[in-house]
């Protein structure tokens, strides 16, 4: 499991990196927007027309209290808050929706949340309808259908029984698809970071890297067993990659400084040699695996007078 | 161990623009128009 990197490692990378220590010591992780929110300009208007549309409920609610209905008043209410949760958790889904195109390890949240959206906008809708304007039953189902129907056209429902992101059987499966998970959580942060660069060379640097780390993982989940001897790479150096990426997106925002662009540049240079030698020594294993295989196969076939 | 390969996340297919306009133009129909109702009915 990877967890929190040993201190005592995480020294010994900014000893070995140039310009790191400093860097690290000057810039202090920090959260920012959903990946999803950065990659795509537009993402972040999606889905608000459900928030938009039930607004007029809110005045009536208050007018309805205001004149002292209060069957009326708790309709309105209800219906808003029906229609508001419908679009908060389909905006929600269709974040989710957008993350998971980018991502092949981390484990994602598996609730419907677009279709579970889409129900509380239809059953809303029909709520609305029935409590809170007074039509009959019939006329109030027509209205969730259609409510429904739009839904679904505009946004869609999910489709039932999605898969599992694994096939984890056994305990050790289990641990290796974790770490996979977390490690492409940190390349996903490194990516973000590179949105927000403004260098294009060292933002093509940081891409160019977080393939490489892609390329390991891959390697990895190819043979899980390759976990043992990737495990510095995924507890030290994606660690360290991480903050300084984000340190440094952070950074230059702020203010624009040469030494800082050079240093970060000397740390890039750096982490692409470790990942392409890490990834080297993955395939060098899986060589040296092959020749003991071939190994094996030509003992047996003299063995049996075929060689 | 064995191989752990994660399906594939193929993009989900996303409707052609006219579908997604004319479903928006239902939920017009249907939440905004209830929600209008409502505020008249007062």
């Amino acid at each position: 499991m990877i967890g929190r990197p040993d201190p005592r490692r995480t020294r010994r990378l900014k000893d070995s990196i140039p310009g790191l220590q400093s860097m690290l010591g000057r810039l202090p992780t920090v959260r920012t927007a959903p990946v999803e929110d950065r990659l795509v300009p537009w993402a972040g208007l999606e889905g608000l027309l459900l928030y938009i549309l039930p607004l007029p409920l809110l005045p009536g609610a208050i007018v309805e209290l205001a004149v002292g209905r209060l069957d009326t008043f708790l309709a309105d209410s209800m219906g808003f808050a029906l229609l508001m949760a419908g679009g908060w958790l389909t905006r929600r889904g269709i974040r989710a929706a957008r993350a998971e195109q980018q991502v092949r390890f981390v484990r994602l949240q598996r609730w419907p949340l677009k279709s579970l959206g889409g129900a509380l906008t239809a059953i809303g809708a029909g709520v609305t309808a029935h409590l809170a304007v007074g039509h009959g039953i019939p006329i109030s189902l027509a209205f969730a259908g259609i409510a429904a129907l739009g839904f679904h056209l505009a946004y869609g429902f999910e489709p039932l029984g999605r898969p599992r992101p694994f096939d984890i059987g056994d305990e050790r499966a289990r641990q290796v698809a974790n770490a996979l998970g977390e490690a492409e959580a940190r390349l996903l942060d490194v990516e973000r970071s590179a949105t927000a660069m403004t260098n294009p060379e060292l933002k093509s640097r940081v891409r160019r890297i977080s393939a490489q780390g892609r390329a390991i993982l891959d390697q990895i989940a190819e043979r899980p067993t390759d976990l043992f001897r990737a495990r510095k790479f995924l507890n030290v150096y994606l660690e360290g990659v991480q903050q300084v990426a984000e340190g440094y997106a952070r950074a230059h925002r702020q203010a624009d400084s040469q030494e800082l662009e050079q240093s970060f540049r000397n740390v890039l240079v750096t982490v692409e040699e470790v990942f392409e030698e890490q990834r080297q020594r993955l395939i060098k294993t899986d060589l040296m695996d092959l020749d003991v295989q071939i190994e094996v196969l030509k003992k047996q076939l003299q063995r049996e007078g075929i060689a | 161990m064995s191989e752990l390969r994660p399906p594939s996340t193929p993009p989900s297919p996303r409707r052609p623009l006219a579908l997604r306009m004319l479903g928006m133009l239902l939920l017009v129909w249907s939440v905004g128009l209830v929600s209008c109702q409502a505020l008249f009915v007062l």
